[in-house]
């Protein structure tokens, strides 16, 4: 399987190579292959690319840790929350269908060029995604998980943490696998609308000086960023979640 | 002795109906024995063993002597997140003696998967995880809420000699509730026969085998001839098509 995906992905570089080294050179759809590879060194100097690769990779990493370290800690009030009163949290959905684009805008409307309120609206973000997912994995708890414990003396508190959310667990760390790609997405946006230094600010410039390859080595960079923190995210949730 | 007095329960559905789940329930459960249920399904049996294990309340009614009765649902309840000692200390903060511990876990067939995790074992495994965590508490007694359906045949066997086992060994009262005849008869000593809508005791059976209860005695004329008198007592009530004729 592996084999086959790294035999497709070489024959799609070779393809690539031939058609916009050699016949296409000159084109508006992808950039020469050896301009990309000059580009991908050029860029860390040109766009100061690693600060601002450091200052988004530290606003997403740190979002993420911070949001899901507080749905842990609050999740069985959460849940609790929604078992009494399910309504109450049923009508916060609401704020689902709110584009978060709305939200990052009014941010940097109020705060500007801000690196901590850039963390800040991260955080908010990936922490209101989690909890809405955590409202919603309540009714696939295991009743019977519940029954079994009230039965052997637990109760309040204890019974939602050491139980229903030790149940849901699994689920909400895969959720933090989307909010992942979500929140590269969101933030870069972010950046890039309130032109912040980091690489949606260096996405601002490079389409500013119509920088052609250079859009592409960002997006090359960023994608392999995104694989290796989505593959960590993948392999945290096989080892210690394993009883999805 | 536990007693279920008049136990009523009333269910309010959402449209102001109210459906009476179960009617003047009343039997005795002797300790140190195995007491069977036979009742068809969607009769309330789960309610009434959540009644009686004091998860649920009953509408009017009592049970006496109710304290420390452990109930163990149809569903594997074991939790997937805990190793099978994690499990079967569940909520006793350690409060357990080392050699106590290691008693059950010999007695339950545990012995060297105590660091196993339940996830993707099978449901016999994990039953015995329950069973353990629940003996461990030395209950009153132990309610069984059709714990064998999703067992295959040979493993039911090894799961009711097991309960036969623990209930000789540490004279743990039990009671089971199931739809299937053979089941009940293969593990009880008393079996109660109950009726749907409403759910109410209509029958009942002392059940005494000359022979020792093993797999053999299902074939027996004593075991086929109790078994007989009970469906006929069935066929009688025509609730009781959905219970299982066979084993």
């Amino acid at each position: 399987m592996i084999k086959d995906k790294l035999r497709l992905i070489a024959v799609l570089i070779f393809v690539y190579i031939v058609l916009f080294e050699f016949i296409l050179p000159i084109n508006k759809l992808l950039p020469k292959p050896s301009l990309l590879a000059e580009s991908i060194v050029d860029i860390w100097s040109d766009y100061n690319f690693l600060e601002s690769l450091a200052s988004t990779t530290t606003v997403i990493y740190l979002s993420l840790l911070i949001s899901y370290v507080t749905i842990h800690f609050k999740s069985p009030y959460l849940i609790k929350l929604k078992f009494e009163l399910p309504e109450l949290l049923g009508s916060l959905k609401i704020f689902r269908y709110f584009p978060a684009f709305f939200f990052a805008i009014i941010f940097i409307y109020w705060f500007g060029d801000s690196f901590i309120a850039e963390i800040v609206f991260g955080i908010i973000v990936s922490t209101l995604l989690l909890s809405f997912e955590v409202i919603n994995q309540v009714k696939m708890v295991n009743n019977n998980y519940l029954d079994v414990a009230r039965n052997l003396g637990l109760n309040g508190i204890r019974l939602y943490s050491k139980v229903a959310y030790k149940n849901i667990q699994p689920f909400i760390f895969f959720k933090l696998q989307h909010i992942h790609y979500y929140l590269w997405v969101l933030i870069m946006i972010y950046e890039f609308v309130g032109r912040i230094n980091g690489l949606g600010g260096v996405y601002y410039y490079a389409l500013t000086y119509r920088d052609f390859t250079a859009l592409f080595s960002f997006a090359l960079i960023i994608s392999i960023l995104i694989l290796l923190g989505d593959i960590i995210l993948k392999y945290i949730n096989e080892k210690i979640f394993f009883w999805e | 002795m536990i007693e279920i007095k008049n136990i009523k329960k009333v269910l309010t559905r959402t449209s102001s109906i109210n459906t009476i789940l179960l009617d003047d329930l009343n039997f005795q459960i002797t300790e140190n024995l195995i007491t069977g249920i036979i009742a068809p399904q969607g009769s309330g049996k789960t309610t009434l063993l959540k009644i009686i294990s004091g998860l649920e309340d009953p509408t009017s009614g009592e049970i006496n002597n109710s304290e420390n009765i452990i109930f163990i649902p149809g569903e594997p309840s074991s939790f997937p997140w805990l190793n099978v000692k994690e499990n079967i200390l569940f909520g006793l903060d350690n409060n357990v003696a080392e050699s106590e511990f290691h008693d059950v876990v010999k007695l339950l067939g545990l012995e060297g998967y105590e660091n196993h995790f339940p996830n993707n074992k099978s449901t016999g495994f994990r039953f015995r995880i329950s069973l353990a965590r629940s003996i461990i508490r030395t209950p009153k007694l132990i309610c069984l809420d059709e714990p064998f359906d999703k067992l295959d045949q040979l493993t039911k066997y090894e799961i009711y000699n097991l309960i036969l086992k623990v209930n000789h060994i540490r004279r743990i009262t039990f009671l089971l509730a199931t739809t299937n005849i053979t089941e009940a008869l293969y593990l009880s000593k008393k079996i109660y026969l109950m009726k749907k809508d409403p759910g109410k005791i209509i029958g009942s059976f002392d059940i005494n085998f000359t022979k020792e209860r093993n797999i053999e005695i299902i074939d027996e004329a004593e075991f086929i001839s109790m078994r007989t008198k009970i469906e006929n007592t069935i066929k009688e009530n025509p609730s009781y098509s959905m219970i299982n004729f066979s084993i």
